[in-house]
């Protein structure tokens, strides 16, 4: 029992925690150096990657020269699309996983809260965590950087175009690492966050980019394939594999803002940067307290004002030709898929004359169905819904449960306040969803507006326009049913309503798609929920009764509103007067 | 790391009407202490009498529903960072990272709390060696006993040389050996000035250690005070005691019990045979106990020796509960 216990002060010792600019003394980061770069856990990786970034090299180098005769510098410039791609795994999906899994299981050794006891200040914390726990993934690359370096020599890449590339896809990675952290730090069930960051992985790289059909182009930015596209298409050899399968060919490299058209590159970085800073904040507020929303009150509309800005401006640009190409790609695709099988059956005469006459019809048909004018509810649809998606999704993040808006409004009695202050996390969501509808309804209206009195649109689309802020109220009734029924019965209530009212119908509808073609019935259906029923709002089909079931929908999303505005008042003044009750007992 | 204005505050833990639920349930409500420096400070209470919602709050783990929390003068709400500087927080079942080596867990907090390499190494050495664990720095954390994993983290929490030390049943898990050095260790650093608050199941050992307790029931703070005021506050109530008779064992045992059996039905003493001898039940406290103990001298009685079952604070904390 030896050792003395006189403090720092007493000795005269001056202990400052590492501020969050010293990386490189980050323990945080120094306890993962040792931990995940053990050599018996490291080498199995280290050769796997050595063996397959080489394997790709060596096979893309010699299959470009051999198959497809390209020049010795051509050739070692087919190999950088194989090779980066190698890094996408690496950091993209192995190094989220590794994000998540660890912060998972730092939760269930009971590290994290330790960590929140230190005095370093979260910021230090969360870069010690970010870089820290794919240290791994981060060496992996580190290596795979010789086979880029060699293709880059040989192959003679300018380094601007090499810079460009890789200053995104580091921010791009920093945001899908920070996009884990988020996860795991606001679910309650950490072992299924690891599960749903890799699914939100694979849908923000795979899925939201395809978005860009409908002309919301801004998802694409959150992908590494526009820089790659504007910066390393000239590069790469038009042979190359790759250069097919990531589509490179294809849309513009320059993108559309307002009467803008922004460098990929930038547009990239502000997109990244600006989420990179928002989730940086958000971690923020939870290392300083465990029970926080992931964002405040005023920074959740920020945060929105935000995200309605930028999908406005890349989309208007596009809506105000009235070309949301979606119709046009699907026709396009289709056409060319039945000419294929017409080629296939050339020789089958019975066959061949079936699909040419198929063909036939199918022109005549997208003849009288204008592209243009289809694409306007399409187009209109995916918008919304997507806003009216996101707006939900901020309602959620800040709008108390009822455990949370009681130890407000203790709090606030205490405080011999009559209500909780707005900005308080325990103050009911009510003004924040005002906020957030009010936002929404005017990007909504701005984009239905342009698109729909674009001058390629005929006659009988621009007639819809009177409609627009009919449509507009419902979606904004949307969002404010989905508040009170959250406030009213929390997590269950959603399930039910998101369940029963906003999927289910759309999948019935679809089985009767499949089953009949019955399309009253499928539009009856579907239009129970509030997506397909947005778009039947300003869809005139004449034939199919979109207008009645759109009004429909609207009386019942009017109808659980008023329940639920009911159920959530009655429960507001029992909780008052039992706080109070306890207040006058205390 | 720490300023002049903290250190002269005279309370290492200030708590004023502090409130803590979750939901409907109050888990703390309306606590108002002040601990001093040099302090073993024991709180002691049942099941969800609210000691671990209260070490949470203290610990700056979680916010109270309101009321004012000082460490070391420091309003925690206010300013936590600079209120964890100079406390140290040890929970029930402290963890253990599983892919760390000793030294590698204690000089990762060593850093964290501002020391450099080298005084880090110096400082997690010395915590290492007062805890016995030298000799194991070199194993993962996740091999250790369980009683030695709660002594790594006894060293990580006196790492930074804390004014407070919040411990939640910090013996738990130990052998006997190692629990006498936790207490030799605690109090030895609350003669050095440190507050130490604890809590424990094993209250003999909270009656060993501790210079006042604060007994939480349903949340509330029944009582609280040096150690002897507060078992002394009690009613008496009914207190066990195991007496031992000479000569023959079993034949002297089986007597005593006839004796009291018959002798002192009246006094409802239920003497039953245990542990070597005979435990009876006696009404009241130690005044009580001293007259049945004369009486059966008085009355030929052989009684080679005698010891109450369970601590004084034990015994108070049973009759808040009755």
């Amino acid at each position: 029992m030896t050792g003395e216990f006189k403090r720092e002060h007493e000795l005269g010792v001056e202990l400052k925690p590492v501020a969050f600019w010293q990386l490189h003394k980050n323990p945080i980061l120094l306890r993962y150096l040792r931990s995940r770069l053990r050599w018996n856990g490291l080498a199995a990786a280290l050769i796997l990657t050595l063996v397959i970034s080489a394997f790709t090299l060596v096979i893309s180098y010699n299959g470009a020269i051999r198959f497809s005769f390209e020049s010795d510098v051509n050739a070692y410039r087919a190999a950088f699309l194989p090779v980066f791609l190698i890094q996408v795994i690496i950091m993209l999906f192995l190094g989220t996983g590794s994000v998540a899994s660890g912060i998972t299981q730092e939760y269930e050794d009971g590290m994290v809260d330790y960590q929140r006891l230190t005095p370093m200040s979260p910021m230090a914390k969360i870069l010690g965590y970010l870089f820290g726990l794919p240290i791994r993934e981060w060496f992996l690359f580190a290596v795979t950087f010789a086979f880029i370096g060699i293709i880059v020599v040989k192959g003679q890449v300018p380094m601007e175009s090499v810079w460009r590339v890789y200053s995104v896809f580091f921010l791009s990675i920093i945001l899908y690492h920070l996009m884990a952290l988020v996860v795991v730090h606001s679910m309650k069930k950490k072992r299924v966050a690891g599960r749903v960051i890799q699914l939100l992985v694979v849908v923000l790289y795979l899925v939201f980019p395809l978005l860009s059909q409908f002309g919301l182009v801004f998802f694409e930015y959150l992908t590494v394939r526009p820089i790659l596209k504007e910066n390393m298409l000239e590069y790469i050899p038009k042979g190359a594999n790759m250069r097919r399968l990531l589509d490179l060919d294809s849309g513009a490299t320059t993108v559309p803002f307002f009467d803008q058209q922004l460098r990929a590159w930038s547009f990239s970085m502000i997109i990244m940067s600006s989420l990179t800073v928002s989730f940086l904040l958000m971690l923020c507020r939870r290392w300083k307290d465990v029970t926080s929303h992931l964002m405040s009150k005023p920074f959740a509309l920020i945060f929105f004002g935000f995200f309605m800005f930028f999908l406005i401006g890349n989309t208007l640009p596009i809506a105000k030709v009235g070309e949301m190409s979606i119709t046009k790609n699907f026709i396009e695709i289709r056409e060319k898929s039945l000419l294929d099988r017409i080629e296939h059956f050339k020789d089958r005469e019975p066959l061949r004359r079936a699909f040419e006459t198929k063909l036939k019809t199918y022109r005549e048909k997208t003849k009288v169905t204008n592209a243009t004018a289809a694409d306007a509810p399409v187009g209109q649809t995916v918008f919304g819904s997507i806003c009216v998606l996101f707006a939900c999704l901020v309602v959620y993040i800040v709008t108390p449960r009822n455990e949370k808006y009681l130890l407000g409004l203790r709090r606030a009695r205490n405080l011999k306040k009559k209500w909780i202050p707005f900005h308080w996390d325990e103050a009911p969501g009510l003004l924040v969803t005002l906020c957030v509808i009010v936002m929404l309804t005017v990007t909504l209206f701005c984009f239905s507006t342009t698109l729909y009195s674009a001058p390629t649109m005929p006659a009988r689309i621009r007639g819809l326009i009177p409609f627009i802020p009919i449509v507009c109220l419902f979606a904004a009734v949307v969002v404010l049913v989905f508040y009170l029924v959250y406030e009213a019965w929390e997590n269950k209530g959603l399930f039910l309503l998101l369940l029963f009212i906003w999927v289910l119908p759309i999948m019935v509808a679809l089985v009767i798609a499949v089953q009949s073609n019955h399309y009253p019935t499928l539009v009856w259906f579907s239009s129970i929920s509030p997506i397909a029923a947005y778009g039947y709002g300003m869809t005139d089909w004449v034939f199919l009764p979109e207008r009645e079931a759109f009004f429909c929908s609207f009386g019942l999303q009017v109808l659980i509103g008023g329940f639920a505005a009911l159920a959530l008042l009655r429960k507001k003044r029992s909780e008052q007067k039992v706080i109070l009750e306890n207040l006058v007992d205390d | 790391m720490v300023n002049d204005e903290t250190i002269a505050t005279e309370w290492a833990i200030e708590a004023e009407n502090m409130r803590v639920d979750y939901g409907n349930t109050v888990a703390v409500k309306g606590l108002t202490l002040k601990i001093p420096y040099g302090e073993v400070y024991g709180l002691v209470g049942s099941n969800g009498a609210g000691k671990t919602s209260t070490f949470s709050v203290w610990a700056t783990l979680i916010q109270p529903t309101y009321g004012n929390v000082k460490v070391g003068g420091v309003d925690i709400l206010e300013s936590p960072d600079k209120a964890r500087e100079m406390m140290a927080y040890m929970p029930d079942l402290a963890p253990v990272p599983s892919d760390l080596k000793v030294w590698e867990f204690l000089d990762l907090f060593a850093r964290s709390y501002g020391y450099s390499a080298s005084e880090g190494k110096e400082r997690w050495t010395d915590c290492l060696n007062m805890v016995d664990l030298w000799d194991k720095r070199n194993d993962f954390c996740k091999d250790l006993s369980r009683g030695m994993k709660q002594r790594v983290n006894l060293a990580k929490a006196i790492l930074h040389h804390p004014k407070v030390i919040i411990l939640d049943e910090p013996a738990s898990g130990m052998d006997p050996q190692s629990r006498a050095k936790l207490r030799v260790i605690l109090k030895k650093m609350a003669a050095e000035g440190t507050t130490v608050v604890v809590s424990s199941h094993i209250l003999n050992e909270l009656s060993d250690m501790c210079t006042s307790v604060g007994i939480l029931h349903h949340g509330e703070l029944i009582d609280h005070g040096e150690l002897q005021q507060v078992v002394d506050r009690g009613e008496g109530g009914e207190a066990q005691m195991l007496i031992l008779v000479a000569g023959e064992q079993a034949l002297k045992i089986a007597e005593l019990k006839k004796y009291l059996d018959e002798k002192h039905a009246a006094q409802n003493l239920e003497p039953t045979i245990m542990k070597g001898g005979v435990v009876v039940t006696v009404s009241g406290g130690m005044d009580e106990q001293a007259a049945l103990l004369t009486q059966l001298v008085n009355e030929g009685i052989e009684i080679r020796s005698y010891a109450p079952l369970g601590s004084g604070i034990e015994q108070r904390l049973m009759e808040i509960n009755r």
